[in-house]
């Protein structure tokens, strides 16, 4: 049986997915108490919103409203349930494409309303 | 072959540390004030930036993971977001006084004056950023930064007293006007050991595609590329001391180092200077930049590279393409660099040990580096340099107010 400590081996890692494309990193990792039975890891969370609880609860109000006013306005973290890890080691693995998550909401937005709007975007 | 080209990225690195406007106007400065007696914290930064500068390209090298993501992986997000507010900060400054470093030189080659300048240079860093791979940046920064080379042969051509520059590199305590060298002393260690250069480095080394067999190549580069920088920045004190210091010019610009080498160098001195400090600080401030947008893009996860299209790295390239126009706008203002930059030195001494502490549990820990971990005397090294920065952290403010 291998050991896994949570904090020390999962939290805040990159998250990787199939093909290596980055997911952002594991900012929360939610453990779930069923009403009968042991507590398990659910899943593991990426977003503003989670790391703003980590700095404290006044950091949610702020950050909930900016992410309110601007981006993609997704409130909600980006999930990834703990069946979908495939490998840990220096970082983490997941069994997803990049395409069916929410990971790249952000890079999407910025793309879309930034970058391509700039001149010589496409190519290098 | 490919490896010894690699060279190019410990020389601009080290030219980020110490030939950019900030340790050149700090360095004259220094010779004019007191002679030969500060080269001692020159060659003291030089020797940190080489451990510092080594371990960032083995981290990489080996972990494949650059300082700022292992700083995340090892330290969580709390220490990441204090580092990351405390650089963007500092770094901004930085940037600030570099784009005002090439403005001083277009201003002193044309005569119009610098706030003309900080757009125009502002659009060049982009476009080079925004089109340019790393090797471009890389390569083009250290080749054309050689013209600071400039600075050596006109030391050379003083013909200064060596053993009194030999003398220098003992740390001596100063007869009089202890406040000033006290305040040039942290200075100098301010402007050359910057936390930038290392997580530019480390970031350059994955973006070259290093592995374990970059080793023994890297402990060469940054030997070579930091005493390379280190050896101009002293080229700058020596020709300050024969030049200024006995005619007692105290040095309070960037124009006066600019005339100061047309002593050794009457015909192309000036000429050199200007081209050369414009290219230095380009160089610095390509790293600057690239190293703030790396210490975004890493630390949160995202995807990122200097080598591909924009388009494809959106987030990653946002941050500079905000961050230079921001940093554009105290020049307009007309702020002279120059007051920017004594800024930004003794505020980046404040922060140094944020940059330092995780150099230490990061070089020992044997899930990024396995067989390659520090060894006793990169430990000791590391520790002295830890308590040297708390040092000039607890100092730095108070000497700012005291000693300039």
């Amino acid at each position: 049986m291998t050991k896994i400590d949570l904090v020390r081996d999962v939290l805040d890692k990159q998250m990787l997915d199939r093909n290596d494309c980055e997911l952002g990193r594991v900012d929360g990792i939610v453990i779930e108490f069923p009403e009968n039975g042991q507590p398990r890891v659910a899943r593991l969370e990426a977003g503003g919103s989670v790391l703003a609880g980590r700095v404290g609860d006044w950091a949610k109000k702020p950050v909930r409203a900016i992410a309110s006013k601007i981006g993609p306005k997704r409130l909600s973290p980006v999930k990834f349930p703990w069946e979908k890890v495939k490998k840990l080691g220096r970082d983490v693995h997941l069994d997803v494409d990049k395409e069916e998550t929410t990971a790249l909401a952000w890079e999407k937005w910025v793309d879309k309303n930034i970058v391509d709007k700039l001149p010589g975007a496409k190519s290098k | 072959m490919k490896k010894i080209l690699q060279v190019a990225l410990g020389i601009v690195t080290s030219i980020g540390g110490f030939l950019e406007i900030g340790s050149v106007t700090t360095a004259a400065q220094a010779g004019a004030s007191f002679g030969y007696q500060l080269l001692w914290p020159i060659a003291l930064g030089t020797l940190c930036l080489i451990f510092l500068v080594e371990m960032s390209g083995r981290l990489s090298a080996v972990s494949k993971h650059t300082v700022i993501a292992a700083m995340r992986d090892r330290f969580g997000f709390r220490f990441y977001l204090l580092v990351l507010i405390l650089m963007v900060l500092v770094s901004f400054l930085v940037l600030c006084a570099e784009m005002g470093g090439i403005s001083l030189c277009l201003q002193m080659s044309t005569g119009l004056g610098f706030p003309w300048w900080a757009i125009p240079v502002a659009l060049v860093l982009w476009l080079l950023l925004w089109r340019g791979t790393f090797s471009v940046i890389e390569n083009g920064s250290s080749l054309l930064g050689l013209m600071t080379v400039a600075f050596a042969v006109g030391a050379w051509k003083l013909h200064p007293d060596w053993s009194s520059v030999a003398s220098g590199l003992i740390p001596t305590r100063p007869s009089e006007h202890a406040a000033k060298y006290w305040f040039i002393v942290v200075s100098i260690l301010g402007a050359s050991i910057s936390p930038y250069m290392m997580y530019f480095y480390s970031s350059g080394a994955i973006e070259d595609e290093w592995d374990e067999s970059y080793i023994g190549i890297n402990r060469v580069i940054a030997a070579f590329g930091m005493t390379f920088g280190g050896l101009l920045s002293a080229g700058v004190l020596i020709i300050a001391t024969l030049v200024l210091k006995p005619k007692g010019i105290d040095v309070d610009s960037f124009q006066q180092v600019a005339l100061m080498m047309t002593i050794p160098l009457p015909n192309w001195g000036f000429e050199l200077f200007v081209g050369g400090m414009a290219v230095a600080c380009l160089g610095a401030a390509l790293e600057i930049t690239l190293a703030i947008s790396y210490l975004f893009a890493q630390g949160l996860g995202w995807n990122w590279s200097e080598n591909a299209a924009p388009d494809s790295e959106a987030r990653f390239c946002t941050v500079y393409t905000l961050l230079i126009p921001i940093a554009a706008i105290p020049l307009l203002l007309g702020i002279e660099p120059v007051k920017i930059t004594i800024l930004s030195m003794a505020l980046t001494a404040a922060v140094l040990p944020a940059a330092i502490i995780p150099f230490l549990v990061l070089m020992n820990d044997k899930d990024l580096l396995a067989d390659h971990t520090n060894g006793f005397i990169s430990n000791t090294v590391v520790v002295l340099i830890m308590l040297m920065s708390f040092a000039l952290a607890v100092v730095s403010i108070p000497l700012q107010y005291f000693g300039s």
